[in-house]
């Protein structure tokens, strides 16, 4: 009887692992404008739309500030990520490049941000 | 003006205490919410920073007593639930609740001129680890899994390591769970409810509780406190480490193995972690907890005057909660060994799926199931449970090498 105990508890955390695994690649993010993106969001996943008011590129991030014409918003891209993205990042983060962005709302030193972790994550609507 | 930071600091005290008890409930919650309120009670950007400071410190002392006594811990104590555990099965519950706040206060009181001697120092030294933490971490887990006696032993600590790690990995980096909840109902089954579930199979009853001598000698005390305090200066400076991962650390380099030891260092960790990532505002001009965060809104730069003032009210308010909670531990276990000890852990385990669900829906719960069942699992394959440490280990060393990215697109994720 005890020796099955390990197989069960096995199991149940392999099913529970596969679970959320499979709703991991289903997170839907909420769209939402880039004025609408406040402290309250930290933590949420979602996608904003806007053209590249500036980006500066450093040997690890790249920093990104996302404009609608009226509100602007950070957006960090960090190694792993940049470095997946190569050179082609220039191109989609050109000045004036339209382009949307799905991530994480973060806050750092008072500032809104958002953080993107996936290549799909950023997507060039236009230049 | 004192006059008013004392009576600021004191409320921030009390509060502290109460939310303490809370399990679940973390300051940067708290500070949060004081942030749009303040004004219209006439307090001052510093006042407030005072509250907050205030809040955290006393919020360690008192968040020792759910994780002690009755298995549910925040993501600072989780560690603590399983030598906390013994030491109340034991029968000297109390002292699992002073070793832990000793540690606290002796790391204060040795992190105080730590900070003020060598905080031109600080910077640089983040500049000059940041590099290499992932290669430390990767050490140290490698140092941990061979830890185990047998061959067929490893294999099941690189399984749970790896287990734990996947959850950790997919709460916080896959972003099922919002950031600030996710670690609740991760560290509440891997350490929580996987130990109450543990404890009601054995069907223990609790023993009569005694007001024990501390068995760790004053001398031993002091030194675990200085590795305490260490390694929570290392983590309060560095971005994406917690006082759990510090405490692991720790442990495995300096072979900690006696529980009373361990307590004593993980007070020390939590303590000196609130101490130096509040001051980090000013030692390395950014913060790096929520609480600070907080306070860096509200007064943007601090000067050295300011940081006096809130490191301070630190020191006040945590004078007072570690008197305060050796008082409410002595009598909670005084309530707890008069009525069922099983029912206890029944309405705990309760109340910890109802604020996983109410914080994080009913993706937490299933997190919470899983991270339960990998906790019980780790107990039955008879390692040591410091692998489910692997859920904050092994994104972190992700985090720290870039490999985030990498590890989402191998896993298809998004």
């Amino acid at each position: 009887m005890e020796s099955r105990f390990p197989a069960l508890f096995f199991s149940l955390s392999a099913i529970g692992l596969l679970l959320i695994y499979a709703s991991a690649g289903r997170i839907e993010a909420v769209a939402a404008g880039i004025g609408s993106v406040d402290s309250t969001m930290v933590g949420s996943y979602v996608e904003v739309a806007g053209y590249v008011e500036s980006a500066r590129f450093s040997d690890d991030t790249i920093f990104v500030k996302l404009s609608d014409g009226y509100r602007e918003i950070d957006v960090v891209i960090f190694s792993g990520l940049k470095r997946a993205l190569g050179d082609g990042a220039y191109a989609i983060f050109a000045k004036g490049s339209i382009i949307s962005v799905r991530g994480v709302v973060d806050e750092y030193k008072g500032v809104i941000e958002i953080v993107p972790n996936r290549v799909s994550d950023i997507r060039k609507l236009a230049k | 003006m004192i006059e008013n930071i004392l009576l600021l600091s004191l409320f921030g005290c009390v509060v502290g205490i109460f939310t303490g008890l809370i399990p679940g409930l973390h300051t940067n919650t708290l500070a949060a919410l004081i942030l749009p309120v303040y004004a219209y009670f006439g307090i001052s950007p510093l006042g407030a920073s005072v509250i907050i400071s205030s809040i955290m410190a006393s919020h360690i002392f008192s968040s020792f007593i759910p994780a002690a006594l009755l298995g549910a811990p925040d993501e600072d104590t989780a560690l603590s639930i399983l030598p906390a555990h013994r030491l109340l099965m034991s029968g000297r519950g109390p002292e699992a609740v002073f070793l832990m706040s000793a540690g606290a206060a002796l790391a204060l009181m040795l992190g105080v001129p730590v900070l003020f001697l060598s905080m031109k120092a600080f910077g640089g030294l983040y500049d000059s680890t940041r590099p290499f933490i992932h290669y430390i971490l990767i050490a140290i887990v490698a140092a941990m899994i061979a830890g185990e006696k047998t061959g067929k032993k490893i294999l099941y600590a690189c399984l749970i390591f790896f287990m734990s790690g996947l959850l950790g990995f997919f709460v916080l980096d896959a972003g099922i769970l919002p950031a600030q909840n996710a670690l609740l109902p991760v560290l509440s089954g891997l350490f929580g409810a996987s130990t109450l579930i543990l404890s009601l199979e054995r069907r223990t009853p609790i023993p009569l509780q005694k007001n024990s001598v501390a068995a760790v000698k004053p001398a031993a005390m002091a030194r675990f406190a200085v590795l305490g305090t260490s390694a929570g200066l290392f983590v309060g400076l560095m971005p994406g480490i917690g006082a759990s991962q510090a405490v692991v650390l720790t442990q495995q380099v300096f072979a900690v193995s006696s529980a009373e030891s361990f307590l004593v260092m993980l007070g020390s960790v939590n303590a000196a972690d609130s101490l130096f990532s509040m001051s980090a505002l000013y030692t390395v001009g950014n913060p790096r907890s929520g609480a600070s965060v907080a306070v860096e809104r509200l007064l943007g730069e601090i000067g050295i005057n300011e940081l006096l003032v809130l490191v301070g009210a630190m020191l006040l308010s945590s004078g007072i909660a570690a008197f305060a909670s050796l008082k409410i531990s002595t009598r909670a276990l005084g309530v707890i060994q008069r009525v069922n000890y099983p029912l206890v852990s029944r309405l705990v385990i309760i109340f910890i799926s109802l604020m996983v669900f109410l914080f994080s829906g009913a993706a937490g719960l299933l997190v919470l199931l899983t991270a339960t069942s990998i906790g019980i699992l780790c107990e039955r394959l008879g390692v040591k449970r410091n692998h489910c440490m692997g859920c904050l280990l092994l994104p972190t060393i992700l985090f720290f090498s870039g490999n985030v990215t990498n590890a989402l697109s191998l896993l298809r994720i998004g």
